[in-house]
């Protein structure tokens, strides 16, 4: 499974690049380059969380029965375990991303976006991962977990 | 649902034990079963080993030379060759998902003393050995030649079981046992009050809207739905109840990802919400659970009108904003270079009145609202033995009691919270209209600043 980073960016933040700012003016030149590793660390966080909420809220929304068709409980409250899993990972600090949020690509069933949001969620490093994850990510391993086979493969 | 880091790692066991199928016994079709299995779980390897290593790599880091971690690491780093086209096992990416948030769970369960928790580490290498075995017979049933390829494959499966050092009883321990999910105790009784509750905060009218108003939507899809599989309803009602189901859940569905609303989302009914859902959905039916039902229907089509009424403010003001980069998709040439700037740095812009997506938004809630299930269904009045007597409708000041007239309830509760005239107007007018086609538009735009607060 191929995860794209295609908003992978080393940009920091308004509030960052002044602390970037702040640390050069002072000369602290060991200071300022932890600052920018510590930015990009942070930015990069931001990109797997904003991407990882962008992949569940579009499975939440494939989920959602299209037309007139009936309301099939079941992926009904698939769908909004999704939404669950999306407001607990902007509780961990993932913000909406415009671009992310607008992207169909990967397109796929919402079992394979959310296997996709697990991997991407995955390769957050073990020390840049906020407490809150855990909640998260088990959330999203129920939400893969009630999903039938054909949504997944 | 899995609530512990054992749960977790015990479904993904499950799952991979799923992987085993009978094949067929004549040669021909036994082969090309066992070939399309063997390409699916291939394919689904990379993950399921990178997820193995998380869990490994938290448990035990004096393994890390060992030939498994190294096997695994090839696995998971590489791109098999053919599996592209091929869609990867279900159950090894359900393992594997499990596997991911059970790393999660044993990392923030885990004593940061305990240098290793052998029995969580056996439990993953039994994962993999199992799984590498299943993967190595269906291998040896692809052809002639596939003897070489399970050989390599039962070699993994061989080097994990020979690194377990614990029995299947030996590996559960206190830290793996804590819960990591909140668990959904309450009465649901007491889950439908705090519904209703948290949904009637954050519908009414207020200069920042929630940002979880979308799900209000979707609670109402979910208590009709489950309304319409109660026990106790007739086949009238059933019907009523499905149509509404639909209704609602197409509410909820126009609002698409790329459409959102600033602000923070509200914790209240997050909670209220999956303590709902948890409720009324699940295995068999329970007198328990007909009767919350019944009690939240009571609400459900009063939060509908306040619903429809706060989505009609919320648009008609553009507090709600959607992608510069969708947008520009759909606006006529000449497009405001505003949004061609947003669009390129990929930021939020209000969502103008015409836009296809607030259209929907507004047209769903008033269709959901007009719908005749939703606000000429007679009221029914809750059961009493459980403390139900908190639910009626009289005791609501929202309401009036008893059976709704459609047109009037809609005012007045339009009225009661608190929503512009024109709103109170258009809901009346929606109540009680074959059609919607056109929603009259108004009120001040927003600028973007404003509704950009919390989306980047």
């Amino acid at each position: 499974m191929t995860i794209r980073y295609s908003r992978c960016r080393v940009d920091v933040s308004p509030q960052s690049a002044m602390m970037v700012s702040m640390a050069i003016d002072e000369s602290e030149h060991e200071r300022g380059r932890q600052v920018v590793d510590q930015a990009r660390a942070g930015s990069a966080l931001e990109v797997a969380l904003g991407r990882a909420h962008a992949l569940v809220s579009r499975a939440a929304h494939g989920l959602l029965p299209s037309g007139d068709a009936d309301v099939d409980v079941e992926q009904f409250s698939a769908s909004m375990q999704c939404s669950e899993v999306a407001h607990l990972l902007e509780a961990c600090g993932a913000s909406p991303d415009a671009d992310a949020l607008s992207d169909d690509s990967p397109s796929g069933e919402p079992g394979e976006l959310l296997a996709t949001a697990a991997e991407v969620l995955d390769e957050i490093p073990v020390d840049q991962r906020p407490t809150r994850l855990v909640s998260a990510r088990g959330h999203l391993a129920a939400a893969i977990l009630s999903l039938p086979d054909t949504t997944i493969s | 649902m899995a609530t512990s880091a054992n749960d977790l790692l015990d479904e993904a066991q499950a799952q991979i034990w799923a992987l085993a199928q009978e094949l067929p016994a004549r040669a021909r079709p036994r082969r090309a079963e066992a070939r399309a299995a063997f390409a699916a779980q291939v394919a689904a390897w990379p993950g399921f080993a990178r997820a193995a290593l998380r869990v490994l790599d938290a448990t035990d880091r004096s393994g890390e030379r060992s030939e498994v971690r190294q096997t695994l690491v090839r696995l998971a780093s590489s791109s098999i060759r053919g599996s592209r086209d091929v869609a990867p096992d279900a159950h090894l990416v359900r393992a594997a998902a499990l596997l991911g948030a059970g790393a999660d769970a044993v990392t923030a369960g885990l004593d940061a003393a305990v240098a290793t928790d052998l029995g969580t580490r056996d439990r993953v290498l039994a994962a993999v050995e199992s799984a590498a075995r299943f993967t190595g017979a269906y291998a040896e049933h692809t052809s002639t030649r596939g003897a070489n390829t399970a050989a390599r494959w039962l070699a993994l499966s061989a080097q994990a079981g020979g690194l377990i050092e614990t029995t299947p009883v030996q590996r559960r321990s206190d830290s793996t046992a804590t819960p990591i999910l909140g668990s959904q105790e309450a009465p649901l009784v007491a889950a439908v009050d705090r519904w209703r509750r948290s949904a009637q905060a954050i519908l009414a009218p207020s200069p920042q809207p929630s940002a979880s108003l979308p799900r209000v939507a979707t609670s109402l899809a979910i208590v009709y739905a489950a309304a319409a599989q109660a026990s106790d309803v007739s086949d009238h009602d059933r019907g009523s109840h499905r149509a509404s189901a639909r209704m609602w859940a197409a509410a909820s569905k126009a609002w698409p990802p790329h459409v959102q609303i600033p602000g923070r989302p509200d914790e209240d009914l997050h909670h209220a919400v999956t303590a709902l859902r948890a409720g009324l959905v699940g295995a068999g039916r329970s007198a328990e659970r007909d009767t919350a039902t019944a009690a939240a229907l009571q609400y459900a089509d009063q939060l509908g009108t306040l619903y429809a009424a706060r989505v009609v403010d919320v648009v008609d003001n553009r507090l709600a904003v959607i992608s510069a980069r969708r947008l520009v998709s759909e606006l006529e040439r000449p497009i405001p270079t505003d949004v061609i700037q947003a669009a390129r740095s990929g930021r939020w812009v209000p969502l103008p009145t015409h836009a296809n997506a607030a259209q929907a938004i507004t047209s769903t809630a008033l269709a959901a609202v007009r719908q005749p299930g939703v606000l000429s269904a007679p009221v029914r009045t809750a059961q009493p033995e459980l403390g139900m007597d908190r639910y009626t409708r009289d005791a609501d000041p929202l309401t009036g009691g008893g059976t709704l007239d459609p047109e009037a309830a809609a005012a007045r509760r339009a009225s009661a919270a608190g929503f512009s005239r024109s709103t109170r107007a258009m809901l009346s007018s929606a109540t009680n209209s074959p059609a919607v086609d056109r929603v009259p538009r108004s009120g001040p735009a927003q600028s973007p600043e404003q509704n950009t607060r919390r989306h980047r």
